[in-house]
């Protein structure tokens, strides 16, 4: 019985049974109500009805963090998916897909009209990376130490552990598709590279 | 020096400069009134609260401030004592004698009242608002104020006046539109709030709704009735947006509307999200009357293999007509079915018990080794029988958890079941600790799930790990500030009530409040002077008692789906917030050389240990703040007739003899009994150096240095044959402990 809902800045002390999981990053306050204040229509939740247990409406299930960066002259300016995350229990159910989708119409058109949505993921990370596929991204590149420690210097140093996918999807507004390609998977970068 | 300058001198506690310039000052502008507020305002800061008050009271009566320092000044004291209508008296006296100040006066009074200390008042905000508004004119001025007027709904003239403010000015974007459906919608303008969304739509068909307008917006088509409309809005929907709000509006729109059953499931058919589509019907049965039984069935039927299933119908009230696939080899139909089971089959938990544990094994066996961050989902099962089996020790329970985090150990509810099953014995703290660690509980948690560690040992290491926690509540309110601030200049109405919320929720919370007072506990033990004034500043600036927000959460451990009101009988014992509210005052009168204000603080002492609440102290408790209330009223000389007899009781009370008896009621194994042996070394701690009660001092740290506790501990793990639990792993820590006793 997902509901779609505005993510709200007070809704942090409700999203432990989300954010406890080793897998979903916890960062400061003021990095949520950054893009609460840049991109508020682009952090939603999903929620489920709880029928009164612990004198709470609802649960949050899930939620949605994107915002839109890039320049349109470069063909750059596209909307960015910061997290998506699910509560295990509402997990394997499309809600995180559903969360996407929802996403990419509110790029469609109206005040931000992206190029393209795009997001990191793991190499390492199958699941998410056929989730994504499923829902029409395709690799664009392959970022080389995305997640290290480190700063790389040689972009043919590949190593699944710490690498990422930079997948995208191209929206309406890029008629032609310039800004998503085959092949991605052996386009590698180094980090630096790919700042906008 | 600049007034700012010596304000900042005063805030960072360097009186002796501060002062020499406030009297510089005074003795070269005699008559400029900004170094009498100062002087005022360094007497606040020094301690002497109450004088320096009244001192603001009468000034503000006599002199006509002139300066918008001195107002901002004033201003501020006043709101930190919570004295709101002096606060406000104070600015609006200057404003009406000089005007001129206005400009410069309003937008500092804003920022200043977003402090990060005092919470945000609405209704100042709105007064500031609305006069900036009148100065400035400018039309985001204007939507600052009118959005002030929203934030209370039941004020019908405020927010009638947001809606006359705003109706002269064209509505340009949604955050604007959001400001002016919310007034209507809270003055129940339905017509207006529909008029205005409708309006908007129509003059900018590309731009979509932020969501908290349509949220407004169905509320008034439900609220006017407009059954039409609602079902024209939500049909396309239906197809294009996973939302089940928008599935139940539908629903009862077509109902409002008379249309027959079938004709509204038949729509309800076109929904492509299955799990919202089988609802859809059960909730469609339900609402018109209609056996659901059928739906029931179907749900269960086709999401048996989801993990959400048992949650979405647990509530339905055919469940018992639920036939459960038997035999199944999926795991997730298997853990719904306990879950249906538990509430289907009533009390005899026996064989559910039996089945989870052979569930869990079985899962086991088939699955030896996990992928990173996997998670077991029969580990739920075993929670469940940690619930139901009565005829388990708390013991062999930690031990059943400990192999499951052991075959699972990314499962961050079998680690937060741990911490919370470890907290019942005082010798695991260091244990919990290394779960909290591997939680890797950070920002917001610290505040939401710090309370775990709050019965650290003193120890040098403990004491570190919660300085680096604290510095969560060192940034917050800065950012936090900001926050407010920057949402205001962007008009983020949308969102704007959400950060004075999370603002607001920030200060005084029971988290900070609890996690501070257990440093100035552990380094008043461990003799960290330095790190203790701070703290102890902290606690005495950054709280007040009555407006305490408990974030605290208590329901992510207990979220899967049963015995619930257990899980409310635990939060409701740690919600009377008792021990800390004494802790807070002892923590205070320890600290204070101030006889006005300690008497104050011994007052409220005296309130919290005369009431009600007190039952929920134990014995030891209820001796301990006892014999801190009675020294304190000896110390400050709270009443002279009884100085004698707080005398004699300390005298009669204040021994290890008194404690023995009550002692001997707690298991040594257990956390209270840890808590007590802290408590009576802190209370040795705090009487070092008080001459007329040295005698009592020396005596209670000599019976106490005899009590061998590891012994204790070690005939008491024998005599329960809880010794393979590994118990004896922390009982250094009491050696520690004790050996800081002097």
């Amino acid at each position: 019985m997902s509901s779609i809902r505005p993510f709200q800045m007070d809704d942090l002390f409700s999203v432990n049974p989300i954010n406890i999981d080793p897998l979903t990053e916890n960062f400061n306050p003021s990095f949520y109500s950054q893009y609460l204040i840049e991109w508020p229509t682009f952090f939603f939740k999903s929620t489920e009805e709880t029928h009164g247990l612990f004198d709470q409406l609802y649960e949050i299930s899930g939620y949605m963090m994107g915002k839109t960066e890039g320049r349109l002259d470069k063909k750059e300016w596209h909307t960015h998916i910061t997290a998506v995350t699910v509560m295990p229990t509402y997990r394997r159910l499309g809600l995180a897909q559903g969360l996407c989708v929802q996403l990419e119409k509110m790029s469609v058109g109206g005040v931000y009209d992206t190029l393209f949505v795009d997001l990191f993921v793991k190499v390492t990370n199958s699941l998410a990376y056929k989730m994504y596929k499923g829902l029409g991204y395709s690799v664009y590149r392959r970022v080389i130490g995305y997640y290290g420690r480190t700063v790389p210097e040689d972009r043919n140093n590949l190593d699944d552990e710490i690498d990422a996918f930079d997948m995208r999807k191209a929206l309406p507004r890029d008629i032609k598709r310039e800004t998503v390609r085959d092949n991605g998977e052996k386009v590698y970068v180094l980090p630096n590279e790919i700042e906008f | 020096m600049e007034f700012t300058d010596i304000v900042n001198l005063l805030d960072g506690r360097e009186f002796r400069e501060a002062d020499s310039q406030i009297k510089r000052g005074r003795l070269k502008y005699p008559n400029n009134s900004a170094y009498l507020c100062l002087l005022i305002y360094s007497a606040y800061k020094q301690g002497s609260k109450v004088k320096a008050i009244a001192s603001a009271k009468d000034f503000v009566n006599k002199h006509a401030l002139n300066d918008a320092n001195s107002v901002l000044l004033l201003y501020r004291l006043f709101s930190q004592e919570g004295l709101t209508k002096e606060a406000q008296q104070t600015y609006e006296t200057a404003l009406r004698k000089f005007p001129i100040l206005g400009p410069k006066l309003l937008p500092a009074l804003i920022e200043q009242m977003v402090d990060g200390v005092t919470p945000i008042n609405i209704k100042q905000m709105e007064k500031l608002l609305m006069q900036l508004q009148k100065v400035s004119g400018e039309t985001k001025d204007v939507y600052n104020a009118a959005f002030a007027c929203s934030l209370m709904p039941t004020d019908t003239l405020l927010n009638q006046l947001g809606v006359k403010l705003v109706e002269k000015v064209a509505v340009e974007n949604t955050q604007q539109l959001y400001v002016v459906t919310k007034l209507n919608s809270n003055l129940r303008q339905w017509d207006a709030v529909i008029d205005a969304t409708e309006t908007f739509k129509k003059k900018s068909a590309e731009i979509a709704l932020d969501l908290e307008i349509e949220t407004l917006y169905v509320e008034a088509l439900i609220q006017s009735q407009n059954w039409t409309k609602l079902r024209i809005h939500t049909l396309p929907k239906l197809t294009t947006f996973n939302d089940y709000s928008t599935i139940l509006n539908f629903i009862l729109a077509l109902r409002q509307l008379a249309e027959s059953f079938n004709a509204t499931k038949e729509l309800l058919d076109t929904i492509p999200f299955k799990r919202n589509r089988l609802l859809s019907y059960l909730e469609l049965a339900v609402q018109y009357n209609m056996p659901h039984e059928v739906y029931l069935q179907q749900y269960y039927d086709a999401l048996k293999t989801k993990l959400c299933c048992f949650y979405d119908i647990r509530h339905y009230p055919k469940l018992n007509a639920l036939k459960l696939e038997e035999g199944s080899n999926d795991s997730h139909v298997e853990i719904n079915n306990q879950k249906f089971k538990l509430i289907l089959l009533g009390e005899d938990y026996s064989v559910i018990i039996k089945e989870n544990e052979a569930i869990y094994e079985t899962a086991c066996a088939k699955k030896k080794s996990l992928e990173r961050y996997e998670l077991l989902p029969e580990n739920e099962l075993i929670l469940m029988n940690l619930l139901l089996d009565d005829n388990v020790n708390a013991f062999e329970k930690t031990d059943r958890l400990h192999s499951v985090l052991s075959r699972n150990p990314d499962d961050p509810r079998v680690r937060m079941w741990m911490m919370h099953s470890l907290a019942q014995y005082g010798h695991f703290t260091q244990t919990i600790l290394g779960h909290f660690e591997d939680l890797k509980i950070k920002m917001i948690q610290i505040d939401t799930l710090g309370y775990y560690i709050s019965n650290l040992v003193p120890l040098k290491e403990n004491a570190m790990v919660l300085f680096n926690l604290y510095r969560y509540y060192l940034t917050v309110p800065s950012e936090n500030v900001s926050m407010v601030l920057q949402g205001m200049e962007n008009q983020v109405y949308t969102k704007l009530e959400g950060f004075f919320n999370f603002y607001n929720r920030s200060l005084n919370s029971v988290g900070e409040l609890q996690l501070a007072l257990t440093i100035a506990k552990m380094t008043t033990v461990l003799g960290l002077s330095d790190y203790s004034s701070f703290f102890v500043d902290r606690i005495k600036t950054r709280f007040q008692l009555d407006l305490l927000n408990d974030n605290r959460d208590f329901k992510t451990l207990w979220k899967f789906g049963i015995n619930t009101k257990e899980a409310e009988a635990y939060a409701n014992s740690l919600l009377l917030l008792l021990t800390l509210k004494l802790e807070y005052y002892k923590t205070l009168l320890l600290n204070e050389g101030n006889p006005s204000n300690a008497h104050s603080h011994i007052k409220n002492l005296n309130k919290l240990l005369s009431g009600e609440d007190t039952k929920s102290l134990n014995k030891f408790e209820t001796w301990l703040y006892r014999i801190y209330f009675n020294l304190f009223k000896c110390l400050f000389k709270y009443n002279q007739k009884e100085m004698v007899t707080n005398m004699n009781y300390l005298t009669k009370n204040l021994k290890f003899t008194k404690v023995m008896p009550i002692i001997g009621e707690f298991s040594v194994l257990s956390s209270a009994y840890t808590l007590l042996i802290v408590s009576l070394v802190e209370l040795v701690h705090n009487l070092t150096g008080l001459t007329d009660f040295k005698h009592l001092r020396d005596q209670l740290c000599t019976d106490i240095k005899k009590v061998n506790i590891r012994s204790l501990v070690e005939a008491e793990l024998e005599k329960t044959g809880a010794s393979k639990f590994g118990f004896t792993k922390h009982l250094d820590n009491y050696d520690i402990l004790i050996s800081s006793l002097k």
